[in-house]
Parts: structure tokens; sequence; C-alpha cells
């Protein structure tokens, strides 16, 4: 089969869209480095290493009553031989154990590396604005 | 360091530098036209000319009592051939005309490519995690 890298690095972005309409925990984090820096939505600033994002990926599935539904959209890939990174509008919809209902994008950038000829995750950054004047995070903005 | 992971580190630099004297032509010159902005402020994305506007970097800047405080830390290149992405953490302070204090912590993530022999920069995400207390706010009191 004759690929390019974009659609391979697009297929890992596409199956980590999927895992999260699963709830499939391992598949979501199947592509994230030993080594991956994350800055997540929530805080800190910072986590560090597939443990520390395997664990936050679990309490976020954990964290909702029934399915999850993740749609990617604006995805832009750009790949050459080694190096990859990738940016897309993330709309997530579900309900909370606590009933609350979850509607909202967010903005995700990821940057891939090579290695041993798998695409994995090194970098991940996802986020919402927020608002200088009020200090309140947007969470009802749309593309 | 490879030559060019040096050339990013120094755009990078330059691009500080500049953006902290309120440079405007140095500020925007390392974008590329066709730039996908995620800025800290809303909208969730700005595209080409939108994201390049030097009006809106120059209402910015006016805000800012005389130079901005800024220091990109702790920064980590990616680079292959003619793609790169960065990543780190920026630091910016400084007194704003209405009198208030800014002293915040930004994630920032910066994609690159090269085109026609010079770096360009085709991505940029920055941002301050939200709270997960459930207060909704932004949490602009985080240090590295």
């Amino acid at each position: 089969m004759t690929t390019t890298p974009e659609a391979d690095v697009r297929r890992v972005v596409d199956a980590q869209a999927s895992a999260v309409r699963r709830g499939d925990v391992d598949a979501m984090v199947a592509s994230v480095a030993e080594d991956v820096v994350s800055f997540d939505v929530v805080d800190p600033l910072r986590r560090l290493g597939h443990g520390s994002v395997s664990e936050r990926a679990a309490a976020w599935v954990a964290s909702f009553e029934g399915p999850i539904t993740w749609d990617n959209r604006d995805i832009v890939v750009t790949a050459a031989e080694d190096v990859a990174f990738a940016s897309m509008l993330c709309r997530v919809t579900g309900t909370l154990a606590n009933g609350t209902r979850i509607d909202m994008f967010f903005r995700k950038t990821l940057g891939f590396q090579r290695r041993a000829g798998r695409w994995m995750i090194t970098h991940d950054h996802a986020s919402v604005p927020f608002n200088p004047e009020t200090g309140e995070a947007s969470l009802d903005l749309l593309p | 360091m490879t030559t060019d992971e040096i050339a990013i580190r120094v755009l990078l630099d330059q691009r500080a530098r500049a953006t902290s004297s309120k440079d405007l032509d140095g500020s925007l010159a390392p974008f590329a036209p066709d730039v996908v902005k995620y800025d800290i402020a809303p909208p969730l994305a700005q595209r080409g000319a939108e994201a390049n506007d030097p009006d809106a970097l120059q209402e910015w800047f006016a805000s800012w009592k005389g130079t901005i405080g800024l220091d990109l830390t702790d920064v980590t290149v990616r680079c292959a051939g003619e793609l790169a992405f960065c990543y780190g953490f920026l630091h910016m302070r400084g007194e704003r005309t209405d009198g208030e204090r800014t002293d915040i912590w930004i994630r920032s993530t910066i994609c690159l490519e090269k085109r026609a022999g010079a770096w360009k920069i085709v991505h940029e995400h920055t941002s301050v995690p939200l709270r997960m207390d459930g207060s909704g706010k932004a949490a602009t009191d985080l240090k590295p």
C-alpha cells in the first residue's frame, strides 16, 4: 500500500478521535510518546510523560456519564520525513457524571516525530481562549 | 545543535525582542501569509490576514506602558528537513496603560516551515490552562 506522511499522521488523528468516542483510553494514548510534553485544556501548565497523560485521559473519560462525542474540524496536517504537526478545532459533547451537559469547542495542536517507523505524538497542546478583562475561560465559542 | 535549529532559535529570539520593543514589522516578519493562529484571547482561531493584522497588534502594543517584558524559556525545538515545531513557556510582564500590572506565564507552541530557504511560522498556539476547580476561570497565576 502506498501512503504519504500526511495520510499516516491523519490516520493517527482520526484514530484518537474514534478512541474517545468509544471511551477506549488505551487507544486514545496508543500513539502518545513516552516522553510527551503535554499542555492540557485544564491545569497544571504542563504534564510530562505518557503515564501522566494516560492518567488524565482515564479521569477525563470517567468524568462522563454515557457516550462522549468528539469531532475534529479545520484539520491542517503538515508532514515530512520525520517531523509533522497538526492543528484542529475539536468539538466535545456529552453529559458529566454530575449531570452537567458539555458542548464546547477547543483548539488542539499535535507535534509528531517518526520513531522506529511509527508516528508518535511528542507534544500536545489543547486549550480554550480566555477573556483577559474578566479572567473567564471562553467555553462557548463557535468557529 | 543543527544549523536549522540555531536559525529557528534566533528567529524566536528576534521575534520576542521585536515584540518586546513594540517593533511592528519585526514582530510580523516571521509569520507566513497563511498562518493559523490560536491566540490566548478569543476568537478560537485566526487565519491569514486576520492573524497578521498590524492594526490589531498596534492596538495591543498601545495597551502597554513602555516596553513589554517577554521571555521565551524552556524551549524545545523538534526539527527535521524543512519542518519544525517548538514549544516552551512565555513569561510576559509589564505595566498596562490602564494602570494594571500583567505578570503571566503562557504555554507557547510554534510550528514552522522552511520556504524559499527561510523559516516561517505557519502555526502558533498560545494559552493558559482552565482551572479544574469548576470556577470557569483561566489559571493566570501558574509558574513552571
